[in-house]
């Protein structure tokens, strides 16, 4: 390579000399840092082809018939979260801050009582008072029996969760900490192509974490994490809504988003690490923050 | 027949599916270039042999994520640079002449003692080896970094400029100082 070097390239002399000199040291690692990396190669290779061998598929005929169920199951439900949403009265959904509507007569009151399988905050699995996700939560009817199980499940306390000398930073994103476990343990009982199409409907959302990472809105962080079931989707670089968070110096919105679960060494597509990004900005505040994480 | 394709992008593509015999190609074609550039960094062995493990165990965790937007030494020296730059950090100190010293001491035994390599021939390879390593200890960090990247890593002046985060004019001149300097440091063994 080295076709742009400033004074030659692999028939430089000084380059000539290194390599034959470099010959002449006969250090290598040990051997017990070359079975350390192979084993671990080894170990990681394994869990992979077991992920793999999970997903195979069993035949084309079953391929084929699941493919087209659960296909026209997916385009009914995500039908019904985009377009639903629309035809329904803007307080249909107790979820909202009550202090937005205007007081209401006992007769409305009883209006809005919506029966058991309607969508409501805890359909959605969302704590009380956290902003609604229309968007994307799955009305109760339309989940399994373990989906619903999983929704119903108490939801444990996501305080434990969180290191030490974090609570007074993450402790607002508790709930929507909760919120996105219920999710997740719900969306876990969808179909897989339910999920899938989720996921694909959820690309847009996750432009918009990170953009919200990189402008250190901390409301909006909040919302789309709960609604995402990931917070480690990467952009072109490789770089999760963390690395943009901490390129940004947007100390708050890091220390939110490792609260609500993301991976603080997600590397971007060169291998450099959060960590790594916030210790060459000096950013010390973040390395604080992601090292209380586990960042390395 | 079908050609396997070989090179370092594929390799590393067939592993982040499963092949580990594509990883030990690798490791093999690559283990030499990533241990000098680490341990003529960082001076100590034992460092260097633990960054060694650091820097494959994240190639080895990150290999699915791996894309064809850059060669894969380009990926691979930027991590093990991160890694270097870590530990440096973490010894708060540069790599000292008398720590390459003592290794340079404990890497001459090995040579004096090999049954290849005769007491005349072996002093010649240790005063050849240790001018080396001296030479090296002896570059600014950056220049040090800049010329072991782009002779280890075998990587273009554009590469190490965007490797070290610096511009291209900058580390064009910082690998023209380092040559400048190595050829007078070395002139007695050119």
């Amino acid at each position: 390579m080295n076709t742009s070097a400033p004074e030659g390239g692999p028939n430089d002399s000084v380059e000539a000399l290194y390599r034959r000199l470099a010959k002449l040291d006969p250090s290598e690692p040990a051997p017990a840092t070359r079975q350390a990396i192979m084993g671990r190669a080894r170990q990681l290779a394994s869990s992979r082809a077991a992920t793999d061998t999970r997903q195979t598929p069993r035949s084309p005929a079953f391929r084929w018939g699941r493919t087209a169920v659960m296909g026209a199951l997916a385009a009914s439900v995500v039908t019904a979260l985009v377009i639903a949403p629309r035809y329904l009265p803007s307080g249909s959904s107790p979820a909202r801050a009550p202090q937005a509507h205007p007081p209401r007569s006992s007769a409305a009151n009883r209006a809005l009582q919506m029966p058991p399988s309607a969508t409501s905050a805890a359909d959605m699995r969302l704590a009380p008072g956290t902003p609604a996700s229309p968007e994307f939560a799955v009305p109760r009817a339309a989940l399994g029996p373990s989906a619903r199980a999983a929704a119903a499940a108490p939801a444990p306390a996501a305080k434990s969760a969180m290191p030490a000398g974090t609570e007074d930073t993450a402790a607002p994103f508790a709930a929507f900490s909760n919120a996105r476990r219920w999710n997740r343990q719900a969306n876990a009982a969808l179909p897989p192509a339910v999920n899938g199409s989720l996921s694909a409907v959820s690309e847009p959302a996750q432009q918009r974490l990170r953009q919200a990472a990189e402008a250190g809105d901390l409301a909006q962080i909040a919302v789309l994490a709960s609604q995402l079931p990931d917070l480690n989707a990467p952009d072109a670089q490789g770089r999760t809504a963390v690395m943009i968070a901490t390129l940004h110096r947007q100390t708050a919105a890091v220390t939110a988003l490792l609260s609500l679960g993301a991976d603080p060494n997600a590397a971007d597509v060169n291998g450099l690490t959060p960590l790594q990004a916030a210790r060459e900005a000096g950013a010390r505040d973040l390395v604080a923050a992601l090292e209380r994480y586990g960042g390395h | 027949m079908s050609r396997v394709d070989d090179s370092d992008e594929a390799l590393i593509n067939r592993y982040g599916r499963g092949d580990v015999t594509a990883f030990a190609t690798l490791y093999r074609r690559h283990e030499m270039r990533v241990w000098r550039y680490i341990k003529r960094n960082v001076g100590s062995r034992a460092i260097a042999d633990e960054l060694m493990q650091e820097v494959w165990f994240a190639v080895a965790r990150e290999a699915p994520r791996f894309k064809l937007t850059a060669r894969f030494t380009a990926w691979l020296f930027t991590i093990a640079r991160n890694r270097v730059i870590d530990a440096l950090r973490a010894m708060r100190r540069q790599v000292s002449l008398d720590a390459l010293g003592q290794e340079g001491s404990a890497m001459l035994e090995q040579l004096t003692t090999g049954t290849d390599v005769g007491p005349l021939a072996a002093v010649v390879v240790r005063d050849q080896a240790s001018a080396l390593a001296l030479a090296i200890a002896q570059l600014p960090e950056d220049q040090r970094d800049a010329f072991l990247l782009q002779v280890e890593g075998d990587l273009s002046v554009e590469e190490v400029a965007a490797i070290t985060r610096s511009p291209f004019e900058t580390t064009k001149s910082r690998l023209r100082y380092a040559r400048a300097k190595l050829r007078v440091l070395l002139s007695e063994y050119a």
